[in-house]
């Protein structure tokens, strides 16, 4: 080997220690970067070279970058993230429902519950008085801010949900045009190379799928040429450079769905915090916000019963306590309408109805919360009446099978609560006009009331059957915060490992600095000496 | 990686000291509904039935001021009563001036009838339902009030009447015809008639001829008759009300008896009430009331946790390789 050689040696020693400085620079840079792989450069043993004295070593070549990434845990964390996202934002949504129950802090109903039933046993008690009257309209009035109160607190939660919703689906777009975006770069990198080498965009994009994991669950699989295609609710979302985008629409309920590719895919979406959100939403909506409409409807309709039978001061008679029960009727519709009537209040059940009709022109009618047929299905007929128990609906014009009718006593129960007696002379204590003013028969029906099961609320009295919504309420967020702190000390973990596998260690970065500024320091010294002798044999 | 371990448990332990200051501040253990979801129902349970006993409690009260008030007025009615019976024994004996009888009953029957128009809480005590209206009239001295019996609730399933209405105070009910024969081998006979009406008929010792005849329906009307009786110099009349005195003031006994007894059970359940309001207010602090010694304990354990965490953070964060080379 020539005296050039050593200078090719020392050269290739030279670039290998500072590209393995520039590596290990590059991974303490990034020791904070999240999904950030550690990288090591791979050295190799260059050709050796013929000589009189043998087979020669003609220094070191870099034969590539390799990033400490595990395939395994990646995808664990991935399905981790997932549970996740969804855990995180169940347990959000019911913390936020369990303040508006806070009975523990005195927050609910509970106490107006009890103090209207006990006014109307101070009026049975001196039901010609004026003053327990005035005050019995108090404690009604206090009930139905109470109501209203709780109401609103828990709508803003399902609008916040449904707002989340959008918003999720807004950022999915955004990494998922990230992540075909990186794609297209990693490809462009990495295109004949038949390896992976575009470290840093890959550990990008593994950073928006570890986001996007979060907000949904995906299935993903990375094709020869590196590109990842990632399919969510059994659709494309990304797919090499190109995206479908995820859309929300209003469903017959008012809530977002989610729609990918002109499909509704709300039902496929099992984890993240989309499905979080999704399921927080309608559980609350089913359980929490109908259980307490259910009350406050069962308490009017009962209430009311009792007191158009009675007597006021006045003598007046026939009048509602509260305001009417109201029917909400929704449509779903091109060609067709719904109205719906109360027939009888007493008898009006307190379910919400779902109205279908199918392709043999059959009307279907199922209690939205069970699904459970109401009636037996009957030949469709525009203009004819569908009698339900307490109402009578009625369906005009042309129907389609996609049509959806919806009617509800207790969609406006809580808004429209209100005391439609403005004068406490028109109290109805009394059951007849001829035993007044001290017969207090009627009053202490209505007070019974507080102690009677009702049927409307699964035979429960209004107390127990509210206290039931508090339990239920409670369960839930506790096994919401069960799964989150289950879900968050898994995640932990798994990041731990992670970065134990994949992730820098300063100390380790610190070594490796010194190890290869040493080598450089060997490497130039021999260029050095090389050039010496290279000197000495010019100067001969 | 050990950065996010030691944050991890730093979070976890200040979580855990904010909850049980929290529960050092209220004295509480349960927060939230979901900290004991059953816990929390049964203490909504407690403070419902809580709040019922004392309603109840409330309502006793009222009642027991209304029959006391009732009480008094029927023990002041039953020493009029008395007076009445030696009023009628002076006149028949007629050892007094019959102007002076006659000036005397007048003056029981107004009695008679500003008790029975006695007002609590500015209703009519004895006017059952139509406690608006006075419940015996002036001139006609009629009943004008009803039997309503105003009823409280005292218990769950349980109420009681807390009233007693005129007729059973100032009026005897005549179960069956009756007839007493008097001085003078002279008849009475006492029919039954519409409500507390009581028929009144004398007949000359064959018992068929009849020399008079009255009716009455309450004392105060008897009253006014046995004043007319006394200025007429009617013994034959006076003497036939005698029995009726007796028998209106038999009633009172009755009527007395039915109140004490009332006020005897009102007392009694009162008494329960509170008794079973204690026993669940004890229940409610056991499953509401956070035990103080376990949560300071607790409290301090977690702070010397906390101090660890964070000792133990300084010295593994400030630790670096880097630290070492020169």
């Amino acid at each position: 080997m020539s005296i050039l050689g050593l200078f090719d040696i020392g050269k290739s020693a030279l670039f290998a220690s500072q590209t393995a400085l520039a590596i290990t620079s590059n991974n303490i840079a990034n020791a904070n970067t999240p999904s950030y792989n550690r990288q090591e450069v791979i050295l190799n043993i260059a050709n050796p070279v013929s000589s009189a004295a043998g087979m020669i070593g003609s220094g070191v070549t870099i034969e590539g970058i390799r990033s400490s990434y595990d395939k395994f845990i990646q995808a664990q964390l991935l399905g981790q993230q997932q549970n996740q996202g969804s855990s995180a934002a169940m347990d959000q949504a019911w913390g936020q429902i369990e303040q508006v129950f806070n009975e523990a802090k005195g927050v609910g109903l509970s106490t107006s519950l009890t103090d209207y039933f006990n006014a109307w046993q101070d009026v049975a008690t001196n039901p010609a008085s004026q003053t327990p009257r005035t005050v019995l309209l108090q404690k009604a009035n206090a009930l139905v801010t109470s109501a209203q109160t709780m109401e609103r607190g828990m709508l803003d939660t399902l609008n916040g949900a449904n707002t989340g919703i959008t918003d999720g689906a807004r950022q999915v777009n955004m990494l998922a045009t990230n992540i075909a975006d990186l794609n297209q770069r990693i490809t462009q990198q990495e295109s004949g190379s038949g390896r992976a080498t575009a470290l840093d965009l890959r550990d990008q994009r593994g950073q928006k799928m570890e986001e996007l994991a979060a907000l949904v669950d995906f299935a993903s699989f990375e094709d020869n040429n590196g590109s990842v295609t990632i399919t969510v609710g059994m659709r494309n979302l990304v797919s090499g450079a190109t995206t479908n985008p995820m859309s929300t629409k209003r469903n017959v309920d008012g809530n977002q769905d989610l729609y990918l590719d002109g499909i509704n895919i709300t039902g496929n979406i099992q984890k993240g915090q989309l499905s979080g959100l999704l399921a927080a939403r309608d559980d609350i909506q089913s359980s929490a916000l109908t259980g307490l409409r259910k009350l406050v409807a069962s308490v009017t309709q009962q209430v009311n019963a009792l007191h158009r039978t009675g007597f006021g001061l006045d003598a007046s008679t026939g009048n509602d306590f509260f305001a009417s029960l109201q029917l909400t009727a929704t449509t779903n519709a091109v060609g067709a309408t719904v109205t719906a009537a109360i027939t009888n209040p007493d008898l009006l059940a307190l379910d919400e109805y779902r109205i279908t009709v199918d392709a043999a022109n059959f009307v279907n009618v199922t209690n939205k919360q069970t699904g459970a047929l109401v009636i037996p299905p009957a030949l469709y007929s525009s203009g004819s009446t569908i009698a339900l128990p307490g109402m009578d609906v009625v369906i005009t014009g042309a129907v389609a099978t996609t049509d959806v009718f919806t009617v509800s006593p207790l969609t406006n129960v809580i808004s429209s609560f209100g005391v439609a007696l403005t004068d406490p002379q028109q109290i109805a204590a009394t059951t007849s006009a001829l035993t007044l003013p001290g017969d207090n028969s009627n009053a202490l029906q209505i007070a019974g009331l507080a102690n009677t099961a009702q049927s409307a609320i699964g035979n429960n009295t209004f107390s127990g059957f509210y206290g039931g919504l508090v339990s239920t309420v409670g369960v839930m967020k506790q096994t919401a915060s069960d799964s989150l702190s289950f879900d968050n000390n898994l995640l932990t973990s798994l990041k731990a490992r992670r970065d134990a596998a994949s992730g820098v260690s300063l100390d380790e970065e610190a070594a490796s600095l010194i190890r290869y500024q040493r080598s450089y320091e060997a490497a130039a010294r021999t260029i050095k000496v090389a050039d010496e002798l290279m000197q000495t044999i010019l100067n001969m | 990686m050990i950065f996010n371990q030691l944050t991890e448990s730093l979070g976890r332990s200040l979580q855990d000291y904010s909850t049980l200051n929290e529960q050092l501040a209220t004295g509480k253990k349960i927060l939230a509904p979901s900290d004991d979801a059953g816990g929390l129902k049964r203490a909504m349970d407690y403070n419902v039935r809580i709040s019922n006993n004392g309603q109840y409690q409330q309502n006793i009260q009222f009642a027991q001021n209304g029959l006391n008030a009732v009480n008094t007025v029927m023990d002041t009615y039953n020493n009029y009563l008395d007076s009445a019976n030696a009023l009628i024994s002076l006149s028949l004996s007629k050892v007094q001036d019959a102007t002076v009888g006659a000036q005397q009953a007048t003056n029981l029957r107004d009695i008679f009838m500003g008790l029975g128009n006695t007002k609590f809480n500015d209703q009519y005590l004895f006017a059952g339902f139509q406690s608006g209206t006075q419940p015996y009239a002036a001139g006609t001295f009629a009943y004008q009030g009803d039997n309503g019996a105003v009823n409280v609730q005292i218990d769950n399933n349980a109420t009681l009447a807390a009233n007693i209405t005129g007729d059973k105070v100032f009026s005897y009910t005549l179960p069956a015809a009756t007839s007493l024969q008097i001085s003078g081998g002279r008849y009475v006979h006492y029919t039954p008639g519409a409500g507390t009406t009581v028929d009144v008929e004398i007949r000359d010792t064959d018992d068929t001829t009849v020399l008079d005849n009255f009716s009455f329906s309450n004392v105060i009307q008897m009253t006014d008759t046995l004043g007319a009786a006394i200025t007429a110099n009617d013994t034959t009349r006076i003497e036939a009300l005698a029995d009726p005195f007796r028998q209106v003031q038999l009633q009172l006994r009755y009527s007395q008896t039915d109140v004490a007894t009332r006020l005897s059970w009102l007392d009694m359940q009162f008494s329960n009430l509170g008794k079973s309001s204690n026993s669940m207010k004890t229940s409610l602090a056991s499953i509401e009331q956070a035990d103080m010694v376990e949560v300071v304990a607790k409290l301090k354990t977690t702070e010397i946790t906390l101090a660890a965490v964070r000792e133990s953070a300084s010295r593994v964060l400030s630790m670096s390789l880097f630290d070492f080379l020169k």
